[in-house]
């Protein structure tokens, strides 16, 4: 009860501190849910075409994916040194893979009969891509992007290890200092960031989708 | 309309599935192609708007050789349906059917226009262009996938097997309807099935197909009566006979009552039939009444003449 006492107050207190580390961790996971969102579905529809080229590059994603992420920060300050730059690489790097995946997946799904109509009915590979296959994947591209956007808000937290900004600031000088009501506090708004993002794109996915199913 | 002279075409090095094949397909037939699995007769619709393209052999278009084409434009210029239908799940029956339209940038009031027209020329209340192909029925939906092979004013339309899925009481109703369509808008139809009595009904000219070879092509009579073929003999067998006589109407084989053996006239006719009844029912009248003869009146009430098992047997099919 005590806790929760310090841990309003603190929040409280500290506001300034705490919106400004949010602003900032949004700001860091938006660009590299962009930066993925527009790699992944061009990747995922390039590799459509072809079924070897989309084994290699979802078995590269695949081994990417494994390796854990303190390791990947760790790799990357060598090379691109600490900051938010290194931070958005390997968040872009964490976060393809279920956007590819899901893409890829998505477009190859789609039935045959349907697709051998629009193209027996004189689509271009344009058009059969923008108006029949890109629609009907649509459901399982946005399931993935939901679950990018979730992954990268969380994992943005850790970002700070490396000297980027945002809540895991808070967090980190949470636990060097042992001082938990930071470290709560500041993993509590990424939590929270992360279920109104989810929140946000369910309501977008219902929209958007209200006619496929 | 459409051509084909020595035309090859194989999946496998060694299993040819169109071996030398040559047709003729004219402007306002209905040719039907049958045959059992695998013969091929898919294969060689789908060569027909450049799905599939064959080894070897020359195909011509509308007069126009299958390479001279735009890929792209020849299949715009021919209607296609399949037998799972394959409606696009995401759009409304209005931009299913406004599809072709659509890929070619018709404008929206052209796309709108022709869709109203074509929902009604399939048999559909104007309502069902706002819904999705989820809530059509199996039949519903073939009728939209008709329209839809219809919207560009193809003068050729394909048909792979599209009453393949549709149950057997909307089977019927879906050809009278196939018939309606192509008798009103005097389209060349290409037509694959496997079913005998439909090509029986629906087809003026019939190709009997076996192992990517055509064993005999004819009119229904000759497909029934003159085969030279034994395949296409054992293949359409009675079936097609007893489809023969289900299809060909009474009026067609309707005999003056002077034209009967013994001295009959108007009055001896104790039983009656429509012209319209197909033989089978004229047949199966005499069989169980006893009787050579039963006579014949169009669907007016007026007498037209008699229908005679004798005079049957010496008409020439």
């Amino acid at each position: 009860m005590e806790f929760i006492k310090n841990l309003g107050e603190l929040l409280q207190t500290r506001s300034d501190f705490f919106i400004e580390l949010l602003l900032q961790h949004i700001v860091l996971s938006l660009i590299a849910i962009v930066i993925i969102t527009v790699v992944g579905v061009t990747t995922g529809i390039l590799i459509s075409k072809s079924k070897k080229a989309a084994s290699v590059v979802i078995g590269l994603t695949n081994v990417l994916y494994t390796i854990p992420s303190i390791a990947m920060f760790g790799f990357f300050v060598s090379i691109t040194g600490i900051g938010n730059t290194t931070a958005i690489i390997a968040l872009v790097i964490y976060g393809l893979l279920p956007v590819i995946r899901n893409t890829y997946v998505g477009l190859i799904e789609v039935d045959d009969q349907i697709l051998e109509a629009a193209v027996g009915m004189g689509s271009t590979p344009w058009q059969l891509l923008s108006k029949i296959q890109f629609p009907l994947a649509l459901p399982v591209i946005i399931a993935g992007i939901r679950n990018m956007v979730v992954m990268t808000i969380a994992l943005a937290g850790i970002a700070s290890f490396i000297g980027a900004g945002g809540l895991g600031v808070a967090i980190w000088r949470g636990i060097t200092t042992n001082f938990d009501e930071m470290t709560v506090a500041g993993s509590l708004l990424v939590a929270l960031l992360a279920f109104v993002a989810d929140g946000l794109l369910g309501i977008v996915e219902k929209r958007l989708l209200r006619r496929t199913k | 309309m459409i051509e084909f002279r020595d035309v090859s075409q194989q999946y496998e090095a060694e299993k040819p599935i169109i071996r030398n094949l040559n047709l003729i397909v004219s402007q306002g037939e209905f040719v039907v192609l049958i045959g059992p699995s695998g013969c091929g007769k898919t294969t060689l619709l789908k060569m027909m708007n450049g799905l599939i393209k064959p080894d070897s052999g020359e195909i011509r278009i509308k007069g126009k050789e299958l390479k001279e084409w735009d890929p792209i434009t020849l299949k715009r210029n021919i209607g296609y349906v399949i037998q799972q239908v394959g409606l696009f799940p995401h759009l409304s029956i209005e931009k299913n059917i406004a599809y072709a339209l659509d890929i070619q940038k018709v404008s929206e009031t052209v796309k709108k226009e022709r869709a109203r027209e074509l929902i009604q020329l399939v048999g559909l209340e104007e309502n069902y262009l706002a819904k999705y192909p989820n809530e059509l029925s199996g039949g519903q939906k073939q009728r939209v996938g008709i329209a839809r092979a219809l919207a560009a004013d193809p003068e050729i339309i394909l048909m792979d097997e599209p009453l393949g899925a549709v149950d057997q009481i909307n089977r019927g109703v879906l050809q009278d309807e196939i018939i309606r369509i192509y008798q009103t808008l005097n389209k060349t139809i290409v037509f694959v099935t496997h079913d005998i009595e439909e090509a029986i009904k629906l087809g003026t000219k019939i190709v009997v197909m076996n192992q990517g070879e055509i064993m005999e092509m004819g009119s229904r009579d000759t497909i029934v009566f003159h085969s030279k073929s034994h395949f296409a003999d054992d293949f359409i067998g009675n079936k097609g006979f007893l489809s023969y006589l289900n299809i060909v109407k009474i009026e067609q084989v309707i005999c003056p009552f002077d034209g009967i053996n013994g001295n009959i006239s108007e009055k001896d006719m104790t039983l009656w039939v429509t012209a319209a009844e197909p033989l089978i029912v004229g047949i199966r009248m005499c069989l169980e009444n006893g009787v050579n003869h039963i006579g014949v009146r169009d669907v007016a009430g007026q007498v037209v003449g008699a229908f005679d098992l004798g005079c049957l047997s010496r008409l020439k099919f």
